[in-house]
């Protein structure tokens, strides 16, 4: 199955159809949409500007990590399940809708970003966790984790500008 | 259902007979307002801003009634939670009211005709007393917040609830760039 048949047979699909073809569905979808997506950028936010040294800095960091990370993980579930049923309704046009790709490959930096977080500088968090001294590597990942989800916002909302251009 | 799309519809033509339709067209013609529309790039710009504002306002609330409820922030008093958030909430407000007005100075008829505009509006006054109210509550009476506290059961319930408002103020937020 070809690129073009795949987005076209979810286009297909009894979701991609309803979506398309409801006048509702898609205006509530985007919704929730941005209701997942502001919850993920305002948890992220508050954990990079911790790592950065600049907020809640009379609490240790992996107390502000407790705060905000599994709604961080419930908001980003819900986005990719909200975003990928905004996506089949017009597959062939998201896929090569360059905001679009821009926000996935942004995407894939601030996941590679968390996980070399988690796996190097994140070991010996007890040396830091209560500081506001934070390693200049942690601090480049709490700046790099927040850069990449504010182009993020952008690159989605820009989306909903330009996907005319490409139907 | 049908008496909800009804009275939406009502309510959009009743905008419509309003002054606020010369206000909209007044409001159209002016230069400040055509300005914003001379770069496409405009709009989105200020939308996308308006959204990190609302990331800000809403994920700081997020935060204290997820205290309320007991879900974050445990270990910490309410006014150490209020501390924390209370200026990221009123700062991505006033970001947001900065961002809003230049939206409707863009585009007037498409907001101030809308109902879901005016359902959003109304629900933003009822969040800013209840947080206001929060805010001198925690400050004058923090045994009231205290986690042993009798009120305890009503404010959780309140906090929870709290957050399906912020749902429909979003929701009214997005619908007001599709038809009634």
């Amino acid at each position: 199955m070809s690129l073009q048949e795949t987005w076209a047979a979810l286009e297909a699909s009894p979701v991609g159809d309803f979506v398309a073809s409801s006048a509702w569905a898609f205006p509530l979808v985007e919704s929730l949409h941005v209701i997942s997506i502001v919850t993920v950028l305002g948890t992220v936010a508050i954990m990079d500007l911790r790592l950065l040294g600049l907020t809640s800095g009379g609490w240790a960091v992996t107390q502000v990590s407790r705060d905000t990370l599994r709604w961080t993980w419930l908001g980003f579930a819900c986005a990719v399940v909200t975003g990928s049923t905004l996506f089949v309704s017009k597959a062939h046009i998201y896929a090569i809708e360059p905001y679009f790709l821009w926000k996935l490959a942004l995407m894939g930096v601030a996941a590679l970003n968390m996980l070399y977080l988690h796996t190097h500088a994140w070991k010996r968090v007890g040396e830091w966790d209560t500081s506001r001294q934070i390693p200049n590597a942690v601090k480049i990942a709490g700046l790099v984790s927040l850069t990449c989800w504010v182009i993020i916002i952008f690159c989605g909302r820009f989306i909903g500008f330009t996907l005319g251009h490409y139907e | 259902m049908t008496w909800l799309p009804n009275i939406l519809y009502a309510f959009a033509l009743w905008l419509k007979s309003t002054h606020l339709t010369e206000l909209a067209v007044w409001i159209s013609n002016q230069p400040w307002s055509q300005a914003i529309l001379q770069n496409e790039l405009i709009t989105p710009t200020i939308q996308s801003i308006h959204i990190l504002a609302i990331a800000a306002t809403f994920s700081a609330a997020l935060m204290m009634q997820l205290r309320v409820a007991g879900l974050a922030g445990q270990g910490r008093s309410m006014g150490d939670i209020a501390k924390r958030y209370m200026p990221w909430f009123w700062w991505g407000l006033l970001t947001l009211l900065i961002t809003g007005l230049l939206l409707i100075v863009a585009e007037p008829a498409r907001e101030l005709l809308h109902p879901a505009f005016w359902i959003k509006m109304v629900l933003i006054v009822c969040m800013m007393g209840t947080v206001s109210w929060f805010q001198k509550s925690v400050r004058n009476d923090p045994e009231f917040w205290a986690d042993g506290s009798a009120s305890r059961g009503a404010l959780k319930t309140g906090a929870l609830a709290l957050l399906l408002v912020w749902a429909v103020i979003m929701i009214c937020g997005r619908w007001i760039a599709y038809g009634v």
